[in-house]
Parts: C-alpha cells; structure tokens; sequence
C-alpha cells in the first residue's frame, strides 16, 4: 500500500454520526434469521420463541448507543483492460493517498467518482448483556446476539439513507456498502479503517490483533458513490 | 512554583486542539500525529508555542498515542523512545521562547507548564475486549516511565471512555512514580469522555467516575472531547457537585458537520470562550479546549476567565462505593448487602469451590441481586484451595454479570490487593479492625486502590462487651485512618453482632454502638445481623427484628440473606415507616411480590400428587412421548423437569414405592433419552439452537435435583470423563463454545473451560496436568485459524495421547484435516457424539 500526498485536505475530515435507537427499524424475522431459523423455522415456530426475540429486541434496542464515523474521498478507478473478459483482471481503487487493488471491491465501485468509509457500532453495553445472557440463559444469549446482529445491520442501513440523501442533493446515489474481509479484501484494511476513522478515539471502537472488532456489534465498509 | 503549589489556588488554562490544527498544517489521515515530533519539529513548536502566547498555561506534549504498541522501532517505524524525547525537546522549546517573550512582557513572567499527555492505548480491556487488565497497565507504564525522564510537570490522561481502562492508567501513573522521592512525583490528571446522556460508552456517571478516580487517588479530573460546551454543561455541574480535587473541563468546538464543501464545527471561539468561562465561574480549575479548538478560542477564554478568581472546593464526604456502572451510597436509606456467596456454613457452596463451579457461585450472585440486594459480599476463602485466585476469578466473572458493586471480603491482605486491582469500581472492603497489625497492611492498601472499609471493633484483646469499649477501637480506627490519608467518610464501623444466645446482653452493646457512631460523628455503620440469633429455633424472627432496630438506631448497611422474606420485609416496612418510600410504592410493590410467593408456598405443599398432571399439562399434549419428564426436557421447561424428577425420586404420598425409580434409572431412561430426542430433532432442523439450549438447561435442572438427592445418600456420581474446551488464542468468540460445554456437562462429561483468546501453551499445560484425552478447541475467524493448527502441532508434539477436535463457523471438514484435527465437528450434538466415541474405547 503505497500513501501519497492527499490532494484536497479538506476533504478529509472524518464525521461522526449518531442515531436514537427509536429511529432504527426492528424486524423479528430478521433477528429470528440470524438465530438460525429458516424461513420455514419462524413459520412453525411456538409463540414462545417469537416471544423471547421480540425480548430480546426489547432489551438489546434498549442499550444500543449507536455512533459512527465516516470519511468521503474522490475516488479514481482504473481497470485492466480485460477486466470485464478476464476473471484474473484486477482494478486499481485509489483515494484518500492510497492505492490498492481488488476485482470485487473494483465490481462494486464501478462508475464511482467518490467513495465514503465508515464504521459502525452498537457501543459495549450489547456485548456486555450477550455475555452475561450466556452465563446465566444461554437460549436468551443466542436471541440476544441475533438481536446485535439485525440492530447493526438496521443502524449501518439507516447510516446509509441518511448519506444517501445528502448525495442526493448534488446528483449521487450510493452503491450497497462492502466490508474488509469480504472477496478479495483482506481483513488487514481494518486497521486503514481504524487509522483514518479514529475509531478508538470517536467512537471508543477497537480492533484486536486478530483484526477482530470490539465492541463486537460493529461494521465497517466501503461505500460507493456515484452519479446519477 | 511547581505547578502542585496553583492546585486550587488559581485557574489554570490547557491549549486546545491538536489533530484539528495539524490537519489543516497538511497531517494526511491515517498519518500519526506523534511523527510529526521528528518530521516536523518546526510546526509542533510553533503549535505549543501559539497556544502559549494565546494564554495556555498548560500544553499536551504530543504524546496521545504514544504507546509501544504503535511505536514499535521496527520496520522503519519510530520508537517509543524517539517520539517522546523528540515531543519534549518540541515542548520545551516552545517553553523557553515563550518565557523569553514573557521577561519582556508588561505582565512579567506566567505559569507555562509541559503536561506528558496520553491518550486510551487503543484496545478495550476484558471482558469487553482482548486485553488483560494487567497488561493495559504495562503499557501505560512503558509510556510514563520514558516520559517521566523528560520532567514534565503534570500526567494528563485523556480521552478515556472506559472506566476500567482509566483505573489501569492511573495505577500506571502511581506505580511509576512510587519510588521516586516525594518532589519528584507530579500530579496526576485525568479527562474522560462523556455522551449527551451523561454516561461514558461503558456507562459510567459522573459521580461514578470521581468515585473511582478520587479513590485512585487522582489529583483533578475532569472531561474533555466528543462533546461540545453546551452539551457538557449538565455533566460539569454535576462533576463540581461531586469531587474534591479540581475539575478540568475541555470541550471541543461543538461537532463537526458539513457546509456545502466546508467542515464547520457547531460552535464558534466567542460562544466557546463565553461557556467556558462560565464553567470557571462555577468552579471548573482547569480549563482548555479539545477537537476542532485553535489557539483563537483559547486567547478568547483566557480574556474572558483570565482573571477570575479560582472558587474554593468544597470537600465532599459522601460515602459511596460503585461498580463500573452503578454507585451505592451510605447513610441515608440502609444498604442491603447480599451475603450468600460466602462458604461459611454452607455445604453447597463449599463444595462448589472445591469444583471451582463458577457457574453456581455466579447464580447465587444473580438470585440475590433479582431478590433486591444492592451490593454483593465475595467471600471465597477456604483452607483447601487457592483464595487469591478464586477471588480474582470470581471478582472477574462476576463483575461481567452483574452490576452491583462488590464487596471484597478477606482476611487475607495479599488476596484483597489483588481483588481490589482487578476490581471495576470502588469496592466495599471487608476488613480491618483495632489490631495495629491489621491496620498497618489494610490501609495502604486502601489508601492506594481506594474503597470504602468496613472496620471492625476488635483489637489484640478481643471485642469488647461493653458499648464503651466498641466506641473506643472505632475512634481509634478513625484516627489511625486518617493518618493514612483515609477520611472518615471511607470507613464504615462494624459493631459486631455477637449471638444473643450466649450473652443477653449482646443486642443492646451493639445497638447502642450503632447509635452513638451516627449521633456522634455522622459515621456509617455496618452489621452482618444474622449472627445476633446464632443458637435460637427459628432464627429469621429474632434477625429480622433486631435488623429493624439496627436501622431504627441508624445503621448505614446491613449483610444479609436477601432470599429471606421476613429481612426483605422488615428492610421495606422501615423505608415505608420512616419517610422514605414515595407514596408507599416500595411497600405496595414488596407486599404484591410477598403474596405471590405465599400462594406459590401454599400451591407447592399441596402439590406433591398433582406433580405428574401439572408437568404433563405445562409440557403440551402433542408431543411424540407422554413421558412427562422427557417431554419437559425436550420442551425446554426447567421447573418442570425438576419437579417431575423430584416427584420420581420420591414415594408417592400414599407411601407406593413402585414408581420410584433410582438416579441412574432416571439418568438412562429419561434424561439422556430426552435429551437425544431433543438433539436430534436440532440435527433435523425440527428444532433450533435456542430450544437445544433451553433442553439442555431443563436437563440441568433435573440434574441438580438428582445430585442433591445422591449428596444426602454419599453417592458419587459417574464421571464420563473430563474434556478441555478453549477458543484459541486471538479469538474472543465464546457463545459456540459456551453452547458445548452446556450440552457435553449434560451428558456427565467433566468440562475444564479455559475460556476465549487461550495460549497454546495454556492447553497443553493442562492437557499434560490432568491427562486429558480430548480437547475441544474453537474458533471463529479465518485469522485464528492458524493459532488452532499451531495449538494442534503443540498437543501433538508433548501430548501425543490427547485427541482433538475443532469447530467453529469458518471450519470445514477438509480445513480440520489440513491442520491435523481428529475430528470436525458441526455442531455442539456432533461433539457430544465423538465425545462418546472418544471415552468409550
């Protein structure tokens, strides 16, 4: 990764970004998908366990303390010229003084003048109340992170619409977000992400060796922006 | 003058922000402030020196995240060393040309002094995060340690949002200063980060955090970052109100937003100086400014609070002791102080610390704390095991479950340092009393990790019988405390109750103690009042009464079983009769809680016979077997398996023994069937995980029934064999391997957990100790993989014996193979199948 002088200062600056829990959307059968229901599972499932993850939502929306910070740069893509032809072809994604390359992450930003990366998190107390929920109900703690799981994604959602209507303004629309890790992104960009997000000073989020986030329900991801 | 000498005495000014200013001076994102102290020297003098001249007393050295794990020297990074000397050589540059300009100012010379300034060290302490308690503290040394060697006047730690992280640092700071000579050690300053709600992200209230850090022994503290000075000003008042020690208060410039194609910041520097100067009016000591701050909005604050004079602090002495996130205060309504988890005279629980059972001494804490206590006494000290580790280990656990402040009870000095190290929060500490001995190792102790000290009146010659004598070891106590730097309103007396059944007197001496204590000093008082009815039949009637006249005559606490009705009623009824229950809402509440509990009495003696009908109604009627325990368990219902396995243990009221069946019968021929129903529907996705849980916890309870019944005949239960569960290094995901454990304890396998993130080394430690032959081992990233396969290689090498197997989200079959697992397993029912296979050859 090589770091060049960043053109426009100003177009750095990182954002923070906060939602009420009120304002996310909550849907049970989603919490249901992520505690490892089928489709099918929730259809025949007993009232009592709708009961528990509808708790279980309760409790875990209740805590969330929902914060994030984001980061808009120019982006310039370049594709090899066989790119669309060849499945080794790569693109060469770069902004913000960084130069990398990736197909997929190159798939998904394609058409894109500009780029946003944010990270995402629900804050400690979700994490605190799966891990005694595993102590003490572990059936509660697997609704419980199923819980984490759907309020991070309704909140990286909601994050979304809310750049989404701010591109909207000068003619942009946003692509769907993508994570470190996935495709042919390593997991090692997470510690770009932490370093130009500042996560551990804006959003107290922190990264362990393993490249592995706490607290646990957090996202990070690329989102594209494009013309309309 | 030293800057200790202006404490209290004047207002001292901070500068303000330092990445916001940098950023516009060309810092790239992702670019380390701190090398800029090498690659800049120039703009970083010039920074420090434009606040100097803006009227900053105090500059940050540009330090925030200097910390080895970021400046490692290698791979052409900086080291440690090297940015903290080139960031004081900056300092203390900009510090001379400032003082050259001050000899020639009309004003003559000012204040101008260097605070070493860190930051958090980037990494959320367990249970939360990865790193040890211990090892936050080693980082931060390193920091201080260098940085002391550049003379700085102050220690300034900012930026901290998690309490327990702040407890590390400023231990940190003590520690490396505790041998120096007494001029050398400088003050020692702390801002942490607040939200609008007035809490820290790990929930942390302003009176919390003075709790704790003035225990630590901090010498300001305050907030800064995230918030601008409108969103701050509830939060300052409320820190004013609280502490002792002067308040810094640092805001940032509102927050940022965008403006057309601009970065502004909420606030502007007139409006920013104008709040800021206010909080000065109120009292803050401190004053400065954080993100998206420049030397324009100090120069502003300095015009405006310049010349104001410092307000005198008030000292404060409540009483209180917290938790990370809860705080309990003393003297005004009766502290209820659960007393369960504690071995004396309680079989059950002597023999779970024997089997180091942390999940039924957890349980004990979580029943107490839903019964209404409001502080739980740890005591865990037997002459057979390990005190220091068992407390910690429990101290640990249970501060990830509840969140009730803690008293750390023990005899034992080295195990009530280390517990109150670890511990999250100012605890209750128990004890000390009259002896000079005792006295001489507990407060230090106290006086260093902070607390409040419950303090009995004992000395070398007994306890006193008479009231007279208690008074005298409790003045005593008083005095020699505050010699150690411990005030008054950190120790809470213990009378003693002593058994009536011994000495009739007993009650009144204690009694009339309690009483004088509060008329004469306000002091709080505390009372383990079961003891008063040691001896006598029916002993709740003579506890619960003598508690009411215990807070009649004024004490502060009381531990006591919290399970027990009678204390729960004399404890509401006294909040009700002496003012302090609104509206009698606690009594209404209490009384409606009491009569559920009654009729659920009356339903259970009347039970018995009906046991069979109530389990088989509770369970459904459309389930492939009418064996009501069966069918409990696969449903999930814990009451119901223990009730129905009571009812089968048992000869039926007419005295028919020809249902009852043995423990193993009922082991073999209902539980392990049931729960195989129950794992096999999961398997056939009939089921899902939540209600394999909810079996095997049902199960569990039909155990616990059984075993009690196996402890009164001596009969010891089977062990299939014990098996070593871990989440391997780097890997904090534990809920699949808790999902394990839970199942393969239900089919008698003795499970050693060594919980998440564990060394290689670790494992095979006790895979050699105890002969193990399986080990279970989890992981759930692609990057712990490889800490797997070298935990294997390791278990091969020096444990060729033990078998292997591996699960977790990103593990398949052929990867098992690949690092040389026995076995992959899919699920937790996959891995009580080998299990079985494993221990039957």
């Amino acid at each position: 990764m090589e770091e060049n002088k960043i053109q426009n200062i100003k177009d750095a600056t990182v954002f923070l970004h906060r939602a009420k829990n009120t304002e996310l959307h909550t849907d049970i059968n989603e919490l249901m998908r992520y505690a490892g229901y089928s489709k099918q599972g929730i259809a025949d499932s007993e009232a009592r366990f709708l009961e528990m993850a509808e708790d279980a939502a309760k409790k875990i929306g209740s805590i969330i303390n929902c914060r994030a910070a984001y980061i808009r740069f120019p982006l310039e893509i370049h594709f090899d010229k066989d790119f669309k032809t060849n499945q080794n072809a790569k693109a060469v994604i770069k902004f913000g003084g960084i130069t990398f390359e990736s197909r997929f992450l190159g798939i998904n930003l394609e058409g894109c003048s500009a780029i946003y990366l944010f990270a995402a998190t629900l804050g400690p107390a979700v994490d605190k109340e799966i891990q005694k929920a595993a102590k003490i109900n572990p059936a509660m703690s697997v609704f419980y992170q199923a819980a984490g799981a759907m309020y991070i994604e309704s909140y990286c959602d909601f994050l979304q619409n809310f750049l989404a209507e701010n591109e909207q303004k000068n003619g942009f629309i946003l692509k769907p977000r993508y994570s470190p890790g996935f495709g042919d992104v390593s997991l090692e960009f997470q510690k770009t992400f932490f370093n130009l997000l500042q996560c551990q000073k804006n959003l107290a989020l922190t990264l362990n060796n393993s490249l592995i986030m706490s607290p646990e329900k957090s996202v990070t991801a690329f989102v594209g922006i494009k013309k309309k | 003058m030293n800057i200790r000498d202006y404490f209290g005495k004047s207002i001292l000014f901070f500068d303000g922000g330092t990445g916001s200013v940098l950023q516009g001076l060309g810092l790239k994102p992702g670019e380390f402030p701190e090398n800029w102290n090498i690659e800049h020297p120039d703009e970083i003098v010039k920074l420090h020196y434009n606040y100097y001249l803006a009227g900053s007393n105090i500059i940050k050295s540009n330090t925030f995240g200097a910390f080895e794990t970021k400046f490692t020297g290698a791979e052409g990074k900086y080291s440690l060393e090297q940015i903290i000397d080139a960031a004081f050589k900056n300092a203390q540059k900009a510090r001379e040309l400032i003082e050259e300009k001050d000899k020639e100012s009309k004003e003559g010379q000012k204040p101008r002094f260097i605070a070493l300034d860190v930051g958090s060290c980037g990494k959320l302490l367990k249970p939360l995060g990865d790193l040890e308690f211990e090892d936050a503290v080693t980082l931060f040394k390193k920091t201080f340690s260098i940085g002391l060697k550049k003379n700085p006047d102050l220690i300034l730690i900012e930026t901290i949002n998690d309490i327990y992280e702040a407890k590390a640092a400023v231990l940190a700071a003590k520690e490396c200063m505790e041998n120096l000579p007494q001029e050398k050690r400088i003050p020692i300053a702390i801002t942490t980060v607040y939200d609008e709600g007035a809490k820290s992200l790990t929930g942390s209230t302003p009176e919390i955090m003075v709790a704790v850090l003035e225990g630590l022994g901090v010498d300001a503290l305050g907030l800064n970052c995230s918030l601008g000075p409108v969103q701050m000003k509830p939060i300052v008042k409320r820190l004013l109100e609280a502490a002792s020690v002067p308040v810094i208060v640092n805001p940032n410039a509102g927050l940022p937003r965008s403006e057309g194609n601009k970065t502004v910041y909420d606030v502007e520097a007139e409006e920013f100086s104008e709040l800021v100067a206010e909080f000065c009016k109120d009292g803050a000591l401190f004053a400065g400014g954080c993100c998206g701050t420049n030397p324009l909005y100090i120069k502003k604050l300095v015009e405006k609070a310049g010349k104001l004079p410092a307000k005198k602090i008030e000292k404060k002495t409540r009483s209180v002791i917290t938790s990370g996130t809860k705080i309990v205060e003393f003297g005004n309504v009766p502290v209820l102080i659960g007393e369960r988890i504690n071995p004396t005279g309680k079989k059950k629980f002597k023999e779970a610390l024997r089997n180091n059972d942390i999940p039924y001494i957890l349980n004990e804490g979580i029943t107490q704390e839903e019964k209404g206590a409001q502080v739980l006494d740890v005591n865990v000290g037997l002459p057979e095991i390990d005190e220091c580790k068992m407390m910690t280990d429990v101290v640990k656990e249970l501060q990830s479950v509840t969140d009730l402040p803690l008293q750390i009870d023990t005899s034992d000095p080295i195990t009530m340092e280390k517990a109150l190290r670890i511990y999250n929060g100012k605890a209750l500490v128990n004890s000390v009393n009259g002896k000079e001995e005792i006295m001489k190792s507990v407060f230090p102790i106290v006086k260093k990790y902070g607390g409040l000290l419950v303090s009995l009146t004992i000395d070398e010659d007994g306890i006193p019988t008479t009231t007279e004598g208690r008074i005298k070891i409790a003045e005593k106590i008083y005095k020699r405390a505050a010699e150690y730097g411990i005030d008054k309103s950190d120790i809470i007396i213990d009378p003693l109750a002593m058994a009536v059944s011994s000495d009739d007197q007993a009650g009144i001496a204690t009694l009339q103690t309690v009483k004088y204590i509060k008329e004469k000093y306000n002091g709080n008082t505390i009372l383990g009042v079961s003891n008063v009815s040691f001896g006598l039949p029916l002993r709740e009637h003579i506890t619960s009464i003598f508690f009411t006249m215990a807070m009649q005559n004024g004490l502060s606490a009381a531990i006591m079983n919290p399970n027990s009705m009678e204390m729960m009623k004399a404890w509401t009824c006294f909040k009700t009769l002496s003012g302090k229950d609104s509206q009698c809402t606690g009594y209404i509440e209490f009384a409606q809680k009491y009569e559920q509990t009654m009729q659920t009495v009356q339903a259970q003696n009347a039970s018995g016979a009906n046991a069979n009908a109530t389990a088989a109604n509770q369970t459904g009627q459309n389930s492939e077997t009418a064996d009501p325990l069966i069918k409990a368990i696969t449903k999930g219902l814990n009451d119901a398996a223990a009730k129905e396995t009571r009812r089968l243990l048992e000869p039926a009221p007419d005295g028919n023994t020809e249902n009852q069946l043995s423990p193993m019968q009922i082991i073999n021929e209902k539980i392990i069937p049931a729960l195989d129903i129950a794992g096999k529907s999961f398997e056939e996705k009939r089921t899902y995980l939540p209600q394999l849980l909810m079996s095997a916890e049902a199960a569990k309870s039909a155990f616990t029934v059984i075993k009690e019944i196996l402890d009164k005949a001596d009969v010891k239960q089977e062990i299939k064999g014990a098996i070593v569960l871990a989440t391997v290094k780097g890997d904090i995901h534990d809920i699949g391997k808790n999902i394990v454990k839970v199942l393969l304890e239900n089919y008698s396998f003795k499970i050693i957990d060594l919980g998440k993130d564990v060394e290689p080394e670790k494992i095979l430690e006790e895979v050699v100790k105890s002969k193990i032959k399986l080990v279970g081992l989890s992981a759930l990233m692609t990057t712990t993989v490889p800490a797997m396969a070298e935990t294997i290689k390791l278990l091969r090498k020096d444990a060729p014996w033990c078998k292997v197997c591996v699960g977790g989200a990103v593990l398949t079959k052929e990867y098992a193979q690949m690092i040389d697992a026995d076995r992959y397993c899919k699920d937790a029912m996959e891995t009580v199948k080998y299990a079985q296979e494993v221990f039957e050859n």
